[in-house]
């Protein structure tokens, strides 16, 4: 209203400001309008629905629905096994640490005087797009012991052979087939994190490393003073995905294992709380812990770095 | 409950990868063969017109008309282009029913999330994973029990208030896949009747032959599902789960139960590295057909529908497909072997279907007049319907074929409820199930010891829910 | 500004004038191209590996080391695999999905960008807050109620249900686009405002036109993330018409599945289309990328 009164004082420049709000507004409106209804109709709605659904006990038809208040957040917290499988997010959270680590050593020397840096770039950001469903059969393949009379030894093994070394039941062993569901996972993704780098890398004016040359500096000061403060939101997002990553592991192990010989994650009991046991009220209320999980750590990791800066 | 055994022969179907044609026909009425159950006569007998008066009470009705949608598993059976030949037949007799069919690979997921509405076509693939007192809620009755058990088995598990919610389209026997001549060659002259006599054989195997023994083929996950299905054979008593487990309150496990006796065998196999393959989580079910066929594996357990396919498999690659032998699981009760037989998935037609009389009689049609289970070489729904070939080993072994017994009124999904609850769930292969650990506390070298302790905790769990819901 | 490429180098440091300093460098140089060729190494094994073995045939892949060349090349696993998986129509329909997503990702995309960098509303502010927290949701754990959702605009069955999914819940994108916004000075959009233009001129005048490096970048990786998604095609387009490329790869090998060599050939025959793009476009997105960040 202040902006319309101003109007009527009839000064031009008020009245372009006055005309502005209302096209901003406008703008803010119609160009927001499509995402908004979006989000709020396929992710909040959904989620609201789904912490409603963690007080009641329901089967995965929607049928016999009963309220049982916190009954299922008990059952969460007071049986063990449901938080064991967060064990094997420790794997994961390793695995995605040393993948940002190598992603960004490998994005640094990309981003020097290197031949067929794009050729490697391409190379290393090519596993990003292979098929899941494909990956899980690649490895499935790569980590074989043969037996010699189905099948021979795979890739790995192959290689292992070739050093004269033993077979290993890779995936069948405990404890190392989460290393080798780590491997996949960092073989898959560390292409995506490799390109960010490099974009963000390579977004730092060129004046600003001639200065920096000029001044003297050193490869590890240009990388400490010039690379790390401009890739740091890059890095940040990077590492918010990773934790989110690791804990809500889902799609390797699930297709690779099944989750079993101990490599179960959390979403993937909670898949299997949904549909093989038929509480959905429950693996609701996991999803629920799962989700408060995930913003404790993004608040906790947000902190950390505001108290760097 | 025998909506386990429905559940083992959907999961297979579903999950998995049948595919083939299993050589139908009958070698008629023989001593194993199902005419004589406990649950199956129980309305008497009037069995011999069953296959062709199938459908001829919707005969006449052929005024029906509009589209009808069927969901069912068989992605393989809609590829190869046989549901559109069954509906040839099916059109012969409702020229103005016009039926389409989807098919999923992952059907028994993919249901039951789309039966959160009211949009899950009009035909279904009755889902196994539904309790047995919420079928009316969502399917169409086809009639009462008391009329149309004496024409279909399995039934009572698909019955709430005296109405029926599911009829069969075809169902298995419980036992053990082997190659004839692996066990054979291994020196085997007669087959096992004990599980000790059973483990002995694969050791000759091993002995005696380049064969892997036993292929647990473990990778799949649905593959060791395949032995809980010898449960209620090694038994020998028809209503051992729907009944005595419940009543009787035994435990799952102890010595000599069914559960241990299936069990204990599986985690000995398991546990002897040179009696299985390699390394079990880079198995390959396509990858054993042809493999076994070839003589290069000698057993596995897995339900009757697999001969079919393992004997195709042996036609391709140009093995006998006579080496493919079936036997029951060697548990012996009193000198005698049980086995027992169980539906497939089972077929129901949406309530809230706008065609649903068309719907309806597709499925009476499908269940009896198609032909389907023949083709498949599954054992008929239709009592009196002759017993596919691929069982005739049965009756050279003097087998005794049962059907499961109806579980009593007030035990109705009992077993569910507490399989669920408790999460022991017999049937089901979720990653912490205790035939996993079994396997994996066997495959890891831990010794008897794990296994009874696996037992321990397996009992107390089952017990503790099971006093808890039947008070 | 175009000159840069992906040449562009931050190499500074020593001047190797002394001896030592020379052969520090050298090996500094052989280290470099060590590790990367290590790690080529790493990535390109695995793949050899699915190569040779569709090559082969049946009798030869279960007998031979997985590093043997096939002895005669057996073409015709990938013609089973090109025909029995259905790879046409896969394609067909996953072109028409990647296209209608893509086109809806960046419109809607761009738009919540320009609005949430520009103009810091209150509003703005809380829709920023909300993508952001809808980032740490747990997406497979949410599918049931996110599909009775979908159920109840009677979408589960068409492409539209998985294309609403992929315009309506990407962050990742908005998160681009807004990053390549900050590094664009406001004093072209602004002055242009004081020029009289209104805010839809300007978003297509100038802002789009600078994003488009952006654009590049996002279109590679929704494209990847749509041409690999497996989990929602699956759910939410069951049947068999709808097939897009991973759903017909999974059902082709899955359940009914053919030999390892002819999986194998699916495998390969199902990267190529990416590879393809990703070799087209690879120049594109990468030289994007550095000029969208020198502007100025």
């Amino acid at each position: 209203m202040a902006k319309k009164l101003s109007m009527s004082n009839g000064i031009e420049q008020n009245n372009k400001l006055g005309r502005s709000y209302w096209n901003k507004m406008l703008t803010v409106f119609l160009f927001l309008l499509i995402p908004t209804v979006l989000l709020v109709i396929f992710t909040y709605i959904p989620a609201a629905n789904m912490i409603g659904y963690s007080f009641e006990e329901r089967d995965q038809f929607g049928v016999n629905v009963t309220f049982v208040g916190l009954k299922n957040y008990k059952t969460v917290f007071t049986t063990p096994e449901y938080f064991a499988a967060f064990k094997n997010s420790l794997y994961y959270l390793a695995g995605s640490f040393i993948q940002l680590a190598l992603a960004l050593f490998l994005a640094t020397i990309l981003c020097s005087k290197i031949r067929f840096s794009n050729f490697f770039k391409g190379v290393l950001f090519f596993p990003y797009m292979i098929n899941t469903v494909a990956v899980a059969l690649i490895f499935r393949r790569f980590f074989q012991k043969g037996d010699g009379v189905t099948n021979t030894d795979g890739t790995l093994n192959s290689i292992i052979a070739l050093f004269g070394g033993e077979p290993i039941k890779f995936l069948s062993t405990e404890g190392l087939v989460n290393i080798c569901l780590v491997f996949v996972s960092i073989w898959r993704y560390i292409g995506f994190d490799l390109v960010m780098f490099i974009g963000a890398i390579q977004s730092v004016s060129p004046d600003i490393y001639e200065a920096a040359e000029l001044d003297g500096a050193n490869r590890f000061q240009v990388f400490k003073y010039i690379i790390a403060p401009s890739i740091r939101p890059i890095i940040l997002l990077q590492m918010i995905l990773a934790v989110k990553g690791a804990i809500s592991v889902y799609e390797i192990p699930f297709i690779i294992t099944g989750g079993r010989i101990g490599s179960s994650t959390f979403v993937i009991q909670t898949t299997e709380t949904a549909f093989k046991f038929q509480k959905v009220g429950l693996a609701s209320a996991m999803a629920v812990v799962l989700f408060l999980i995930i913003v404790v750590v993004t608040i906790i990791q947000k902190l950390v770095f505001k108290e760097e800066k | 409950m025998n909506t386990k055994f429905k559940k083992a022969a959907a999961m297979i179907a579903a999950l998995a990868m049948t595919g083939t044609v299993f050589t139908a026909c009958s070698s008629g009425n023989d001593d194993g063969a199902a005419s004589d159950d406990t649950t199956a006569s129980a309305a008497g007998d009037t069995t011999s017109a069953a296959a062709d008066d199938g459908a001829g009470d919707t005969g006449s009705a052929s005024g029906l008309s509009g589209t009808i949608k069927v969901l069912h598993h068989r992605t393989d059976r809609d590829q190869d282009g046989t549901m559109t030949k069954l509906t040839e037949g099916f059109n012969a007799i409702y020229p103005d029913v016009k039926v389409e069919y989807q098919s999923f690979t992952n059907y028994a997921d993919d249901i039951a999330t789309m039966m959160q509405s009211d949009s899950y076509g009009d035909v279904v693939m009755t889902p196994q994973a539904l309790k047995q007192s919420d079928l009316p809620n969502f399917f169409a009755s086809f009639g009462s029990y008391d009329e149309l058990s004496p024409k279909y088995y399995w039934l009572e598990n698909y019955s709430v208030d005296g109405q029926v919610y599911a009829l069969p389209t075809g169902g298995t026997a419980s036992g053990i896949l082997y190659n004839k001549k692996v066990w054979a060659d291994a020196g085997i002259t007669e087959l096992p009747k004990t599980t000790a006599e059973f483990i002995e054989c694969l050791g000759k195997i091993r002995d005696n032959t380049e064969a892997i023994p036993y292929y647990t083929n473990y990778n799949a996950g649905w593959t060791i599902v395949q032995w809980q299905s010898l449960v209620v054979g090694a038994s020998g008593d028809p209503s051992y789960i729907n009944q005595r487990l419940l009543t009787d309150k035994e435990d799952l496990f102890s010595a000599g139960s069914p559960y241990d006796a299936v069990y204990g065998t599986m985690f000995d196999i398991y546990a002897d590295p040179t009696l299985h393959e390699e390394d079990p989580m880079t198995t390959d079910w396509e990858g054993c057909k042809p493999a076994m066929a070839q003589g290069k594996i000698g057993t596995m357990v897995m339900g009757s529908w697999a001969i079919s396919q393992f004997q195709e498999a042996a036609t391709q690659v140009g093995a006998d497909p006579a080496d493919i032998g079936y036997m029951p699981f060697p548990n012996s009760i009193d000198g005698k072997i049980y086995s027992v037989s169980s539906n497939d998935y089972m077929m129901s037609a949406n309530k809230n279907s706008a065609n649903l009389d068309a719907a309806k009689a597709y499925v009476e049609w499908f269940c009896s007049d198609s032909g389907f289970a023949q083709n498949e070489g599954e054992i008929s729904g239709l009592k009196g319907a002759p017993m596919p070939e691929t069982l005739s080993s049965f009756d050279e072994l003097g087998v005794e074929l049962f059907v499961e017994a109806p579980t009593p009124e007030n035990l109705i999904g009992k077993f569910d409820d507490i399989a669920k609850t408790s999460e022991v769930d017999p049937w089901g292969d979720a990653s912490t199930n205790f035939k996993f650990r079994m396997a994996e506390a066997a495959f890891d070298g831990k010794g008897r010891e794990e296994y009874d302790n696996i037992c321990a905790d397996v009992n107390s769990r089952w017990n503790a829910t099971r006093d808890e819901i039947l008070g | 500004m175009d000159g840069f490429g992906a040449n562009f180098s931050y190499d500074v440091g020593d001047d190797g004038s002394s001896k030592g300093a020379r052969f520090k460098r050298g090996l500094f140089t052989f280290l470099k191209y060590a590790v990367l060729v290590i790690a080529c190494l790493i990535v390109f094994v695995p793949l050899i590996v699915v190569f040779l073995g569709s090559l082969k045939n049946n009798t030869e892949f279960l007998s031979s080391n997985v590093f043997a060349l096939p002895t005669a090349f057996e073409w015709s696993n990938y013609k089973t695999a090109f025909i029995d998986g259905k790879v046409l129509l896969g394609l067909k329909n996953t072109a028409i999905i990647i296209l209608i997503s893509c086109t809806g990702t960046i419109i809607t995309g761009t738009m919540t960008a320009y609005v949430l960098q520009r103009f810091k509303t209150l509003f703005g502010k809380v829709l920023k807050a909300a993508f952001l927290l809808a980032t740490l949701f747990p997406a497979i754990s949410m599918q049931v109620t996110v599909y009775r959702i979908m159920n109840g605009f009677h979408l589960v069955g068409t492409m539209a249900a998985p294309i609403i999914l992929y315009v309506g819940t990407d962050i990742i994108s908005i998160y681009i686009f807004m990053q390549f916004l900050d590094n664009i000075s406001t004093s072209l959009d602004e002055s242009a405002i004081m020029d009289g233009a209104n805010y839809f001129t300007v978003y297509f005048r100038i802002i789009l036109p600078l994003l488009k490096p952006a654009i590049a970048t996002v279109l590679i990786i929704k494209v990847i993330g749509i041409y690999n998604d497996f989990y929602t095609p699956q759910l939410y387009m069951p049947s068999d018409e709808l097939s897009v490329v991973s759903t017909s790869l999974y059902r082709f090998m899955g359940p009914y599945g053919a030999k390892w060599e002819i999986i194998f050939a699916g495998i390969v025959i199902c990267i190529i289309p990416t590879l393809v793009i990703f070799i087209s476009l690879q120049k594109q997105i990468y030289a994007g990328l550095v000029n969208g960040s020198v502007k100025e």
